[in-house]
């Protein structure tokens, strides 16, 4: 079972980086890249806390094997604020998204794969959509209140361009 | 809390072909990947691994969709959002998991999705606490240890009961859908009801190797269909019940065809189907009674309140929900007769 070298793009930047065929991509991110803004919570796909995004996709990481992302583009929460905190992160800190924090950064990158399909979610919509993700702390209101701040936010002014790869 | 995957080789295949030839090589050591949604979870259990692991997410072939044929590879966050589809089958897709989890889930999955129980889908901790079971690692199940033979002497169980809990099958069951597979001896088609054999660990009649592609459905139009599902949060857990009816209504209301499917209450998703010869087909667990047996006559008949009832109390009296998921079952078996009256009270108007 021998590592492999596996090519992708993380954050907007080419990697390689060696895993076993059992490690998945939330292990991999985290103790490969030393991403550690991707947690990892349950590890059985039932919290969320893991969510990144795979080719726009939000997704487990936990449920990914790294292998599966051979040639894949990731973000992970630490691609959203390369330069200034990224309006949901932003708006999750000012609402009261946010207590612990275990959470919040499946929470951001789930919101975030949503605004993209989805600029002006309803409320329902939001419940919908965020069903995936648990929170212990907030109750789930401000989390909600958090997204659709962020949302008008983005609406109003054109996305923040993502910004250019700086060497981590 | 980290749990670690199993020690194991991934392969990614791009061709049916190619995967089937990776199968060939492995003999029985292997198992196939799609979402991995369900697989990864039971791996991390330590729940039957393989020592190699084929993906199919790579294989194009397997991702067709169209009004008539829905390939295995098809995610669930497609079908539900497929306009092509029947809007039952894309409104029981956006009801399963999280969106999270349909975002990777597929089809193929969902259908072969493993029987769960309390006293297998935990860590290997647990289970060896308990002496393991039938399922995996142990020679006992806790479910339903002992049984009758012969009407007198008590034995020992050796049927898994462990419930088949995906939310689709029992929708696609009443449908009437077949599905296809591609083995190393060629390809064939089953009725989907035919492919689930009542035992919780053989699961299938699927030969070893055999790739689940796609399933077809027979002209729908003109049938109406839907689909309820129980579970103790709505967000996220599998069903512990779940009812699905295709009902055919004449312009007089009277009835031309109806097939109800139970899922969550057995190793397969159960049919029942008033208007076909196959009324009193051979279903389920053997150790079971049939629960076909005193099937109201419905074909040709006014679907009024009374008929509707009737069919609503075969239902209740003949589901047989096992004590091995969340919730009593008896409230289950009672909320199976409630959940085909609310649908076909529904699906008449
Ligand atoms: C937290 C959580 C909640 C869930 N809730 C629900 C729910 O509410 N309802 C529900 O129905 N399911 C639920 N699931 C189970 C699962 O996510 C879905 O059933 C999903 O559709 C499985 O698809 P997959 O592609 O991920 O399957 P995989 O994990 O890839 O595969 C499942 C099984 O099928 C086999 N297999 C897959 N594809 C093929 C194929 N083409 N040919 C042959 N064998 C194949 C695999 O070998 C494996 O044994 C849940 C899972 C989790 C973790
Ligand atoms: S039904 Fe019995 S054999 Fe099957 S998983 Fe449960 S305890 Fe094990």
């Amino acid at each position: 079972m021998a590592k492999k070298l596996l090519k992708m793009m993380v954050n907007g930047r080419a990697v390689e980086i060696a895993c076993a065929p059992n490690q998945t991509l939330a292990v991999a991110l985290r103790d490969e890249l030393n991403l550690t803004g991707t947690k990892i919570g349950c590890d059985m796909g039932t919290c969320g806390c893991c969510t990144v995004e795979i080719n726009g996709k939000a997704k487990l990481s936990c449920l990914t094997l790294a292998h599966e992302c051979e040639g894949a583009s990731i973000t992970t929460i630490e691609g959203l604020n390369q330069y200034q905190m990224h309006p949901l992160q932003k708006a999750f800190a000012e609402c009261g998204g946010s207590q612990c924090g275990y959470c919040t950064a499946g929470f951001v990158m789930k919101s975030h794969a949503l605004l993209a399909e989805c600029p002006n979610p309803t409320r329902e919509q939001l419940k919908e959509e965020l069903a995936g993700n648990l929170c212990r702390c907030t109750g789930f209101v401000k989390i909600y209140e958090a997204v659709e701040r962020a949302a008008s936010e983005l609406r109003e002014k054109a996305p923040v361009e993502p910004a250019p790869a700086t060497a981590r | 809390m980290t749990m670690l995957l199993p020690q194991f080789e991934l392969h990614k295949p791009t061709s049916l072909k190619e995967a089937l030839d990776l199968a060939r090589g492995f003999g029985d050591d292997f198992d196939y990947l799609s979402g991995g949604t369900d697989l990864l979870p039971n791996y991390k259990c330590g729940l039957n691994a393989s020592a190699n692991v084929i993906s199919l997410a790579h294989i194009a072939e397997l991702k067709a969709i169209s009004p008539t044929e829905i390939g295995a590879g098809v995610c669930l966050r497609d079908l539900e959002r497929s306009k092509e589809v029947p809007a039952s089958v894309a409104y029981t897709a956006s009801q399963i998991a999280s969106p999270l989890i349909r975002e990777s889930a597929t089809l193929g999955g969902n259908l072969m999705l493993d029987t769960r129980c309390h006293f297998f889908n935990q860590s290997y901790f647990w289970r060896r606490t308990l002496g393991y079971c039938l399922k995996a690692d142990g020679d006992v199940c806790h479910v339903i240890p002992k049984i009758m033979k012969d009407g007198k002497s008590v034995t020992n169980s050796f049927t898994c009961v462990a419930t088949h809990s995906s939310d689709l099958a029992p929708l696609l069951v009443a449908l009437g859908a077949s599905c296809t597979l591609a083995g190393p001896a060629g390809t064939r088609t089953l009725k989907l009801s035919e492919f689930y054999k009542g035992d919780g660990i053989a699961r299938f009649d699927l030969q070893r190797g055999e790739i689940f592609t796609k399933v077809s459905l027979p002209n729908t139009s003109g049938i109406r269909s839907g689909y309820k599902k129980l579970a103790p949060r709505r967000s996220i857990d599998f069903p512990v019940l779940g009812v699905a009816a295709a009902l055919g209504l004449g312009k007089d209301g009277r009835v031309e065809s109806l097939r109800i499917g139970l899922g969550a209450c057995e190793t397969i998703p159960v049919l029942y189907d008033f208007s076909g010869k196959d009324k009193q087909a051979e279903r389920g667990n053997a150790i079971f009674t049939e629960p076909t047996k005193g099937m109201p006559e419905v074909i040709g008949k006014k679907l009024d309140d009374a008929l509707i009832q009737t069919i609503a109390d075969h239902v209740t009296r003949t589901a047989q929900p096992k004590l091995n998921v969340p919730m009593e079952p008896a409230y289950r078996k009672k909320m199976a007769g409630v959940f085909a009256r609310r649908l076909l009270t529904e699906l008449r108007s």
